[in-house]
């Protein structure tokens, strides 16, 4: 038995040789065939919105009055919309924005939620009780609710949407890691460090933050999922960003909803691109997860996917050549 | 052991769920496929049958529909009584007492229960007044809830009310009968006069028309006299198919205080209220005591229907649907939708009316705006035509010039028959924009920002055409409420809104031009004393012949001061089922009461059968 | 644990405090004034749709703003506002002038500036539908979630797990409005079906309001089940790597055994906790789909409210969904002390 565990553990480490980063990948692609599509699809995203000038056919508001309602052609690829601006150039520009609005956004609440989650937890006491009063208060408030006033204040556009749901969003998800805060916080070593004097900040910095990364990691990427479709529903009840940026939110929830007879396509590629990038980047922030989250290794876990089945062959397979090694030696 | 217990419990639990589930679903999926076999193959039978009908009302033959002569000798079909009439809505009532009617959007609460003194006549030839817009020209109205009205002198009118009226009976009213003191009533709580000279005047109703009434005199039971304060010649306009206080019973009121509810409103129109829930449906049934009959008929009292159901659909796709499915019987709405409506549904019926225009107002006391050429170079860097035939499809005027042509045509000018100078602006010319821009200060164009409260199609048509001449604009999308006090406090660089089309001629020239600063919706801040003059003199002069003739100078004036960048108007449509019957599309034929033109509708109930299978 | 108990239920109150402070204040202070709006509607200017009934004559009574601002009791100080909609301070009856305290303490939530009614009923009316909505969406996506959640940690990569993952992630992704959409335009266009436009409550006919529900119901409830298929997969996964698991199935108990009796038992307690916040997102969040679907639900009408400016209706809406979420904190916080003996035992 332990001899199969040892084999197991040598085919472990045998993995874990090489960069970190490729040896992720590998295993991505390897262990994780959904979370590879999904990361494909992250890349293929990330790409089309940097790149976005060089790749898009038309301007995204250049307006073609006398084309318009064209179904998808060789001159407009995927038609045209209600003004005659080319649909494809438009879902290209689209991603550029869901780009930077979900990146920013994700970036601006990851950074709040564990600045104020971490020092709530931790600090606890007077601290926490005040502020998590205000955690309360925040979340009695319907996020839409937010949405709007936030946005009367400080009007429609692309900044104040990143602020608007990163600052909102970051507040919601602040319970998350204060509940880790509190976990770590009781946790053997983290009193050791305290014990021989560490200052608070240095615990913060060296210890929670270090920890908490892989589920930072994971929260971001779906996240970003998240920012995307907050900005498709705030589109849809017209408090998206304004015309003429070509936001995939703004594309389907604006007028062309019911031009969708007449030319379904006007929503039909934006709701598919929309789709296609939030479900990548869910598959793919549960991918890392899967290999990258601590409490996820261990156990049967650790040698990445097929669980017991694998587990169990794989030790059925060693244990068969254990038993031929034997005998060779026997016989030998 | 509990734990075992509470476990078991809980998949119990998730198995019921999911059998109910399952099985609802299961019937729920049988009904929809009988509905859909029905509706299916019954349209196809329904298109016949109208198909037949249509030939027997050439053939003139009895079978089918009973055709029958109206009273002005025209065959149509014999109405019936009986059915709902139900239409859609965007917003909530606000209110049932008229004193209260702070916003607009009362047309089918007010509307549907309370009468007012005057109103279109139904029986007129529709080629002669369609009822498609909303001005209605005097002489096509006929006495309402007045028989006869006298004008001695120019300051006084007799009002000869209608005897045999009879409120809806409803506590604390009981049905009596409808007296001189109830309009009486109705003015002064209205315009604080009388015994209300204390209180004053709603502050809530845009009543102002009506300010020039000094006092109401009630002679007998049935003679009220209206003193004025000074000659408005338009001021019979204003009974009922402008804007007017709607007739409503005092003891309601000194019952229940102001405000009442739905349940406590009484009123003498064709409908009372039977149910409102907010945010859903308003549903009313039929007064049977209405003194109201067909101008086509004038032996039948209406209202023909049982019930009138006005549905609060919030969302365009589920109106649009609703429609298809019967389960509205009308919608209003764009040329688009229209088309496509048509193409897929040919049993519906529809009227096309003359649409407004949207216009942006620029605001003069803001650079560049208050130089005329940079206002003319705006309006030349735009294609009128392009949009006319792209964006509008070709429904609507490329050149609305302030009155509508469908609509206003008396007050119309045509392009060519306007000053060069001004024939100039509305000719597409970006390149002259430029060079106009140029002259004025401008030769690289300028920024310019636009407050918007929804996305517009037009507006980004427009912002491209004055990108091309070198003006870069950015939207500023505001929400309603943050938007509406935005415009109102005078800071803004422009303002959208609609004008021409449908109004009445001088609400359009009012509304768009307040004339003296000050009233609210001056947008464009204008304070041209040319037109000032103009005004004036179309609002005192008692000729109408003259007036008429007046305000077209007015508006061919405004025209040519490009007081506004113009958009071509474009038509909208509407469109009804074929078996609400009696009806061509009419929009208004008293003020605000979309009831009132219901009540004269009726539901062929046996049609509407036939199609959808389903019985009201 | 009791002591936690307690000291967490008092701690609600000054939160409460804070809500309907903000909300009173925010509403007010973002642009966009209520009279501004009415008088914008009533002289129909912006809207284009039927239009106003305002007209100038020549010698014109011209809107009084002031008086109307006066009637909707907003020409006081907005801290008096607040004192009266609290029920500190006394408010002068409309009619008669007295004085009387008539706020929150009194139990009246206040009055709709535009309805002018009692705000109390229609709230009553409208929370019904939205949780309804919400209950039937959270079944619908336990429904879901649960058992391809725990297949997919069982049987992890699999090709039914990936199937079910992503089908429930694939839900998660479409915006529910845009397939809400299709499904409308196609499904009124090809089969003649359209959503029902009138709201029948269960009480009236439980069976036609379970006909309006289910399609609203099911399009969030499988959005919502990819969020909580990855939490529960993730806690089964947990789970299955737990030592005791191992040992388990050290001892050579069948797998059936272990999943039944040690693995699912732990991982399905902590579903409890999100119970809570699932239901808790879907009261003030199903806006859009009540509104595709002409559902009278709370969503809506706090929107609609806060759109229109409806200061009181807000603040009171506001403060009702506060009393709840807060609530439904509670029962996640509890629930967490219940299974963490750390935090019980403080």
């Amino acid at each position: 038995m332990s001899q199969a565990t040892g084999a197991l553990a040598g085919e472990l480490e045998e993995t874990r040789r090489g960069s970190a980063l490729v040896n992720f990948v590998k295993r991505l692609f390897r262990e994780k065939p959904l979370g590879a599509v999904g990361g494909v699809i992250v890349l293929v995203m990330l790409l089309t919105g940097i790149l976005a000038d060089v790749i898009a056919p038309y301007g995204y508001k250049e307006v073609h009055p006398i084309d318009r309602f064209s179904p998808p052609s060789t001159q407009y690829l995927l038609g045209t919309d209600s003004l005659g601006r080319d649909v494809l150039s438009r879902v290209i520009y689209g991603a550029r924005i869901s780009m930077i609005v979900g990146l920013a956004a994700t970036v601006l609440s990851t950074v709040v939620s564990t600045s104020i989650g971490l020092t709530s937890g931790y600090l606890g006491g007077k601290f926490d009780i005040v502020v998590q009063r205000f955690v309360d208060a925040w979340l009695c408030f319907p996020g839409l609710v937010i949405y709007l006033l936030l946005m009367s204040l400080i009007g429609a556009g692309m900044l104040q949407m990143i602020l608007v749901l990163g600052i909102a969003g970051g507040i919601s998800a602040s319970r998350g890691p204060r509940s880790f805060a509190f976990w770590i916080k009781e946790s053997v070593y983290v009193e050791a460090t305290k014990a021989i004097g560490a200052s608070t900040w240095r615990i913060l910095g060296r210890h929670l933050l270090p920890n908490i990364l892989p589920l930072v990691i994971v929260g971001f990427s779906i996240g970003v999922g998240g920012v995307i479709l907050a900005e498709a529903s705030l589109s849809f009840l017209g408090f998206g960003i304004p015309p003429p940026f070509p936001s995939w939110g703004q594309m389907i929830g604006g007028p062309a909803r019911y031009q969708m007879e007449r030319a379904p396509w006007i929503i039909l590629w934006p709701g598919v691109a929309l789709t296609l990038a939030v479900y990548g980047v869910n598959m793919f922030g549960d991918a890392v997860r899967d290999l990258v989250d601590p409490r996820l290794r261990g156990g049967v876990g650790g040698l990445g996917g097929r669980g017991m089945e694998q587990a169990r062959k794989a030790l059925k397979n060693r244990l068969a050549k254990a038993e031929k090694d034997r005998q060779k030696v026997d016989i030998g | 052991m509990k734990k075992n217990i509470l476990w078991g419990l809980l998949s119990l639990l998730m198995v019921a769920a999911l059998v109910l589930s399952s099985c609802q679903a299961a019937t729920t999926e049988e009904e929809k496929e009988g509905t859909t076999v029905t509706g299916k193959v019954t349209e196809k039978e329904a298109a016949a049958v109208v198909e037949e009908e249509e030939e027997k009302e050439v053939a003139e033959e009895e079978e089918g529909p009973v055709m029958v002569k109206d009273v002005k000798g025209r065959l149509v079909e014999k109405p019936r009584y009986g059915g709902t009439v139900t239409v859609s809505t965007g917003t909530n009532p606000t209110t049932w007492d008229p004193y209260m009617n702070l916003s607009g959007g009362n047309s089918f609460a007010l509307g549907s229960i309370y009468d007012v003194l005057l109103g279109g006549d139904w029986a007129v030839d529709r080629s002669e007044c369609s009822y498609l817009t909303k001005n209605i020209l005097l002489q096509y109205t006929r006495g309402f809830s007045l028989e006869s009205w006298e004008n001695p002198d120019p300051l006084t009118y007799i009002i000869n009310l209608r005897k045999g009226m009879h409120f809806q009976d409803k506590p604390p009213v009981n049905g009596r009968e409808v007296t001189a003191d109830d309009v009486k009533y109705s003015i002064d709580r209205m315009m604080g006069l009388g015994e209300f000279a204390e209180v004053g005047p709603t502050p809530y109703v845009g009543l102002t028309a009506w300010g020039v009434v000094e006092s109401t005199e009630v002679v007998d039971k049935s003679t009220l006299i209206i003193h004025m304060k000074e000659a408005s010649p338009m001021f019979p306009d204003y009974w009922g198919t402008e804007v007017a206080p709607r007739i409503h019973p005092r003891e309601v009121v000194d019952q229940y205080g102001e405000n009442f509810t739905w349940e406590q409103a009484v009123g003498h129109g064709p409908w009372m209220i039977e149910d409102v829930v907010i945010d859903s449906a308003m549903t009313f049934e039929k007064h049977p005591n209405y003194y109201g009959w067909d101008d086509n008929f004038p032996e039948n009292q209406i209202p023909y229907a049982d019930r009138f159901k006005v549905l609060l659909i919030q969302d365009w796709s589920t109106q649009l649907a609703a429609l298809r499915t019967g389960k509205i019987d009308l919608l209003v709405a764009g040329w688009e939708d229209a088309e496509t409506l048509i193409a897929s549904e040919p049993q519906l019926v529809w009227a096309k009316t003359p649409g407004s225009c949207q216009v942006c107002n620029l605001n003069y006391s803001m650079e560049p705006y208050s130089d005329i050429r940079v206002r003319k170079a705006m309006q030349m860097a735009i294609n009128l035509p392009e949009i006319a035939e792209t964006l509008f499809g070709g429904n609507g005027d490329p050149y609305p010039m302030m009155a509508s042509q469908k609509a206003m045509s008396a007050y119309y000018t045509p392009l060519d028959e306007l000053p060069e100078d001004a024939q100039e602006g509305f000719r597409y010319d970006p390149e002259g924009a430029k060079a106009l821009l140029a002259e004025a200060g401008y030769p690289n164009g300028f920024k310019a920002e636009m407050p918007l409260s929804a996305q517009s199609d037009v507006a980004d048509l427009v912002i491209a055409y004055w990108s091309d001449i070198g003006i870069e604009t950015e939207i500023r999308l505001m929400e309603g409420a943050a938007y509406s006090s935005f415009i109102y406090g005078g800071d803004h660089e422009m303002v959208w809104f609609w004008s021409c089309g449908t109004w009445y001629p001088t609400e359009v020239l009012n509304f768009w031009y307040g004339g003296q600063a000050g009233v609210p919706w001056n947008f464009a801040n204008a304070d041209d004393p040319v037109f000032n003059d103009l005004m004036d003199r179309v609002r005192t002069e008692p000729d109408m012949v003259e007036r008429d003739r007046l305000m077209k100078e007015t508006f061919a004036y405004g025209t040519s001061q490009f007081f506004y960048t113009a958009v071509p108007s474009v038509d909208s449509y509407r469109l009804w089922q074929p078996w609400l019957k009696g009806y061509q599309g009419e929009i208004r034929l008293v003020v605000e009461a979309e009831g009132h033109t219901y009540a004269r509708t009726w539901v062929d109930q046996d049609l509407k059968y036939e199609m959808t299978g389903k019985r009201d | 644990m009791v002591a936690y108990a307690v000291r967490r239920v008092l701690l609600i109150i000054p939160t409460l405090l804070l809500v309907t402070i903000i909300v009173f204040l925010l509403v007010r202070l973002i642009p966009g004034n209520v009279v501004d709006l009415l008088l914008d509607e009533m002289y129909g200017l912006t809207g284009g749709s039927s239009g106003g009934a305002a007209s100038v004559g020549s010698t014109g009574i011209t809107i009084d703003r002031a008086e109307i601002e006066r009637r909707l009791g907003l020409d006081i100080p907005v801290h008096i506002q607040y004192g009266r909609w609290i029920g500190v301070l006394r408010t002068p009856d409309a009619r008669t002038g007295e004085l009387a305290f008539n706020g929150i303490f009194q139990g009246n939530l206040g009055t709709s500036i535009r309805t002018h009614l009692d705000m109390t009923e229609e709230i009553m009316s409208r929370f019904p539908v939205t949780f309804e909505l919400g209950l039937l969406a959270v079944l619908t996506a336990n429904l879901i979630a649960i058992p391809v959640g725990i297949y997919s940690a069982i049987r992890q990569d699999t090709w039914l797990d990936y199937l079910g993952r992503s089908f429930s992630i694939l839900s998660l992704a479409t915006p529910a409005f845009w397939l809400a959409t299709i499904l409308i335009v196609y499904g009124a266009r090809y089969l003649n079906w359209s959503p029902e436009v009138e709201y029948v409550p269960f009480s009236e006919n439980p069976i036609e309001n379970l006909k309006i529900m289910i399609i609203p119901a099911v399009l969030v409830g499988t959005a919502m089940s990819g969020g909580v298929m990855r939490f529960l997969r993730t806690i089964t996964l947990e789970v299955l790597r737990q030592d005791y698991v191992r040992t388990a199935w050290a001892k050579g108990l069948t797998e059936k055994v272990i999943i039944l009796r040690h693995a699912l038992r732990n991982a399905l307690i902590p579903l409890v906790t999100i119970f809570a916040p699932q239901v808790g997102l879907l009261i003030g969040g199903s806006v859009i789909m009540e509104r595709i679907f002409v559902l009278p639900g709370m969503g809506q009408y706090m929107l609609r409210t806060l759109l229109e400016r409806d200061y009181w209706v807000v603040s009171g809406a506001n403060l009702i969904f506060a009393v709840f979420t807060m609530l439904l904190v509670l029962v996640t916080d509890f629930s967490y002390a219940y299974l963490d003996p750390r935090i019980r035992y403080k």
